[in-house]
């Protein structure tokens, strides 16, 4: 559609210019007797029209090279394919732009690499070339970095070019050197092209991509971040033809333009490196220095190429006829000339404009489409991702209907993912516990701001076929299209509570195995050490007090192991009370004064003199301060003090154990509530604990709803904390509601 | 009452039964009858009533639980104080044997000096 109206407009513009220029051909041949020096003018008139034509067409051409390089930077890597895709286009459009390549950085360690990915292209013989005298190729010499062309379209005609090093010869370098530090297209000046038999002229034009999708802000950056150059190889004789041949009115109404081309800079005489004939002459042009070929009628114009420059002179093919300036012929001729120009202009700058846009649009399309693979490429990932997590995940929208579900949710409510769909959420789970869901769900559409993953919540669930089961919910509010949606994560329980139960299970089996023959090593140990077999020797009776100890502490471990299995999985079983802190913990002094006294360690009790009352479980609260407390005195030398003290804050009563002792060396900090943590193997001789203490003291404090700390400073002691909740006012009744 | 109280201990585990039998006889002054099943404990008690008697809970064959429910039914001891002398710590394990009926439930290992001291007190209620 869009070719179509192009082409009417160019059609119509053609008609227009022809028809122009036939009355512009009529008017000049009346009035060329008479008015000659018009000639001069038109001349202008017409160079000018070519060096714009030129030069537009250059942009246009450039411009394919701006869009290759958004590709590039749209994608960072492109295969071979969508190279050739993406360049197609362009190159059919662009009869000078002879080919676009690819070559990336090369640094001399990753050659080898470069060498195995081209092979891998199907390349015959994979090598690093550079351009020899005969305009030919060679193999090129090592060097700390090479440019390499791997991508090449079109290929079939340019097979000579692929390996070969941009960076090789001086002109190529030069300017691709400049194009990685500008980080911008640069341009050669005119060099003989490998890629075009019978050593044409023409220009090449690099342009950087970097990693990442910016151009790094420095120099140093620019060359280290540098992935490879985009490249360009521009022929000369075809775009100079084109200049002459459609700026058809020189043409015809002067005999014939001939063009040259020279490099900016060099001698005044230096010779053309492109000379581009008058189509309709006999003979080619002469070889014209540029002193020579600038002479009389003829018009120079210099050309800037991003970053090289390009002298142009075009000059009548034929030598002007004299010189017969009048007003009439002038006007004629003007004005013939101008709506010509004008026409001309319109219709160049409409094609050139459409090729601009062409391109912009191809590589818009490109972009577009590879970012359009990306994005179901990663919805995909992400699909694969839902379908095959063990977790059910499903989403419900504000009514609470469900929206989606995965195969796993599907699997763990024993239905399909289609049936789910459009049911309440709430059926999911047992009756007894949709009031919990719905109490979390409407407090959560309520909320105005995103809950994150929200705590897991334990609920029953229940399956299709009405099986109910153990299920941990996690909710999280998604806002979608400003619309409320819930997102809802759930995982099937039954397995993890089976095994829960049989550790439990083993390990109060095992626990019950060791403590029946214990107890009668333990039970015969006594009536020995009572005398029931006989007096004892003092070496026999130490022994047996050696023996006894032992067996105590072995007890100790399987009454703490059971207790660490109880408290980290389901739960202690506390038996909750209202109770005065300031008596528990004169309670827990009393208890541990005839430990102190063996070790010659003084232990104090400070009692709150306003009533504390917590809410906990007494037996496990004074285990807890027993063992902070033993812990105390095990690392206090004799005199030294242990002290007890009470404080409240922010709804907690905070107990705290104060010692004298050496303190706890820094790098043990951290692992001191691990089980079977002790400094190290000397203290557990000493202090003769199992190491399980805290773990399970952390454990009960935890169940109470508190936490437990420490501060301490080597030489200074130490200090245990440990923060439960006070007791509301009401009670435990209250409490339990 | 005349004589020592007569005590039987029920326990499947040999060392046990020596351990208890020393301890019932010279710490508490007890007559003890050890026996090593609830089907022996049955015939035992049948054989002559006892003061108490000290049951073991997890047993081949027969199980304290129905040891217990045995002697209650079977040879109508109502009211004889069961001691169950167990191994068990679980907090659930203990209130099941609590409901029924045990006059304590004591857990091993034990001290011989506690041991006694428990069953007195539970024979001494027994009297009063």
């Amino acid at each position: 559609m869009q070719l179509r109206s192009h082409a009417t407009v160019l059609l119509l513009a053609l008609v227009g210019v022809v028809a122009t220029l036939a009355s512009t051909r009529l008017a000049y041949r009346y009035e060329r007797a008479r008015e000659g020096e018009a000639q001069e003018t038109a001349f202008e008139k017409v160079a000018s029209t070519i060096f714009v034509n030129l030069e537009r067409d250059l942009v246009a051409k450039l411009a394919v090279l701006h869009g290759l390089v958004s590709f590039w930077n749209s994608s960072q890597h492109v295969d071979p394919d969508e190279f050739a895709i993406f360049t197609a286009g362009a190159l059919q459009r662009n009869p000078g732009l002879v080919a676009l390549e690819w070559a990336p950085r090369v640094s001399r360690s990753e050659v080898p690499a470069f060498l195995n990915a081209a092979a891998s292209l199907g390349w015959a013989e994979p090598r690093i070339t550079e351009i020899d005298e005969a305009g030919g190729v060679r193999p090129t010499p090592p060097r700390a970095l090479h440019y390499p062309v791997l991508y090449i379209e079109p290929r079939d005609r340019n097979l000579a070019a692929f390996g070969l090093d941009l960076g090789s010869s001086p002109e190529r370098r030069a300017a691709l050197e400049a194009a990685i530090e500008s980080g911008q297209p640069r341009t050669t000046p005119p060099v003989s092209l490998v890629q075009v038999a019978g050593n044409r002229v023409g220009f090449l034009s690099f342009a950087p991509v970097y990693r990442g999708h910016v151009t790094p802000p420095t120099v140093e950056e620019r060359r280290a971040d540098l992935l490879g150059l985009v490249c360009g190889v521009f022929r000369i004789d075809e775009m100079a033809h084109d200049a002459l041949t459609r700026t058809d009115p020189a043409n015809t109404q002067l005999a014939g333009v001939d063009l040259y081309l020279f490099a900016a800079t060099g001698d005044a005489d230096r010779l053309p490196v492109h000379i581009e004939s008058d189509p309709d002459r006999g003979s080619p042009a002469p070889a014209l220095g540029l002193d020579q070929a600038s002479q009389g009628l003829a018009r120079v114009h210099t050309l800037d190429l991003e970053g090289s420059e390009w002298t142009v002179v075009v000059r009548p093919s034929t030598t002007p006829t004299a010189l017969l300036p009048g007003p009439l012929t002038y006007s004629v001729l003007l004005g013939g000339m101008a709506l010509t120009v004008a026409f001309s202009l319109t219709i160049s700058s409409l094609s050139t404009r459409a090729e601009t846009v062409a391109a912009i649009v191809d590589a818009r399309t490109s972009e577009l489409r590879s970012a359009t693979r990306e994005l179901s490429e990663r919805e995909r990932h992400l699909r694969a991702i839902v379908d095959n997590t063990v977790d059910g995940i499903l989403t419900a929208d504000a009514a609470g209907l469900i929206r989606s579900a995965n195969p796993a949710a599907a699997r763990m409510f024993a239905s399909r993912e289609d049936d789910l769909i459009g049911q309440p959420l709430v059926e999911l789970i047992a009756p007894t516990h949709r009031i919990e869901l719905e109490a979390i769900t409407s407090g959560m559409q309520d909320s105005l701001t995103t809950l994150p993953g929200g705590n897991p919540r334990e609920l029953i669930g229940r399956r299709g076929d009405g099986a109910v089961f153990p299920l941990e919910i996690s909710l999280a509010r998604l806002q979608l299209d400003e619309r409320f949606a819930l997102l809802v994560v759930v995982r099937d329980l039954t397995e993890r509570r089976a095994v829960d139960r049989l550790k439990g299970e083993f390990i109060s089996t095992v626990s019950h195995e060791l403590r029946t023959p214990l107890a009668s090593i333990l039970g015969s140990l006594e009536l020995l050490r009572d005398g029931q077999a006989g007096p004892l020797s003092v070496q026999g009776s130490r022994l047996v007090d050696l023996a006894y100890d032992n067996g105590e502490r072995l007890l100790r471990l399987i009454n703490d192991i059971l207790d660490l299995e109880r408290a980290s999985t389901a739960g202690m079983g506390l038996n909750f009370e209202d109770l005065d802190a300031s008596d528990l913990l004169m309670e827990s002094v009393a208890l541990n004064q005839g430990l102190a006294q063996r070790h010659g360690v003084v232990l104090r009790g400070v009692p709150s003199p306003k009533p504390m009352r917590v809410l906990g479980d007494r037996d496990r609260l004074l285990q807890v301060l027993t063992n902070l407390i033993g812990n105390a005195i095990k690392f206090s030398d004799a005199q030294a003090e242990v002290s007890l003290r009470l404080t409240k804050r922010e709804g907690q009563v905070i107990f705290s154990v104060q010692d004298q002792g050496p303190g706890i060396p820094e790098s043990f900090r951290h692992r001191l509530f691990d089980p079977f943590s002790q400094a190290d193997s000397g203290d557990r001789r000493r202090i003769g604990g199992t190491g399980l203490g805290l773990s399970i003291s952390k454990a009960l404090v935890e169940e109470h709803g508190g936490s437990v700390w420490f501060e301490t400073a080597p030489g200074k002691g130490s200090v245990f904390h440990f923060a439960i909740p006070e007791a509301p006012a009401g009670g435990v009744q209250e409490a339990e509601r | 009452m005349s004589g020592p109280r007569f005590i039987l201990h029920v326990d499947d585990d040999a060392s046990i039964r020596e351990v208890v039998a020393i301890m019932l006889r010279v710490k508490g002054g007890f007559e003890v009858d050890s026996v090593e099943s609830g089907a022996m404990a049955l015939v035992a008690a049948a054989k002559r009533a006892p003061d108490l008697v000290l049951l073991d809970v997890m047993m081949p064959d027969m199980d304290g639980p129905e040891t217990l429910r045995r002697l209650r039914t079977d040879l109508g001891l109502t009211r004889t104080p069961v001691v169950f002398l167990t191994a068990k710590v679980l907090q659930s394990d203990l209130f099941q044997l609590q409901a029924l009926g045990a006059a304590a439930i004591l857990q091993k290992p034990f001290r011989g000096a506690e041991l006694v001291a428990q069953l007195r007190r539970i024979l001494g209620e027994e009297e009063g």
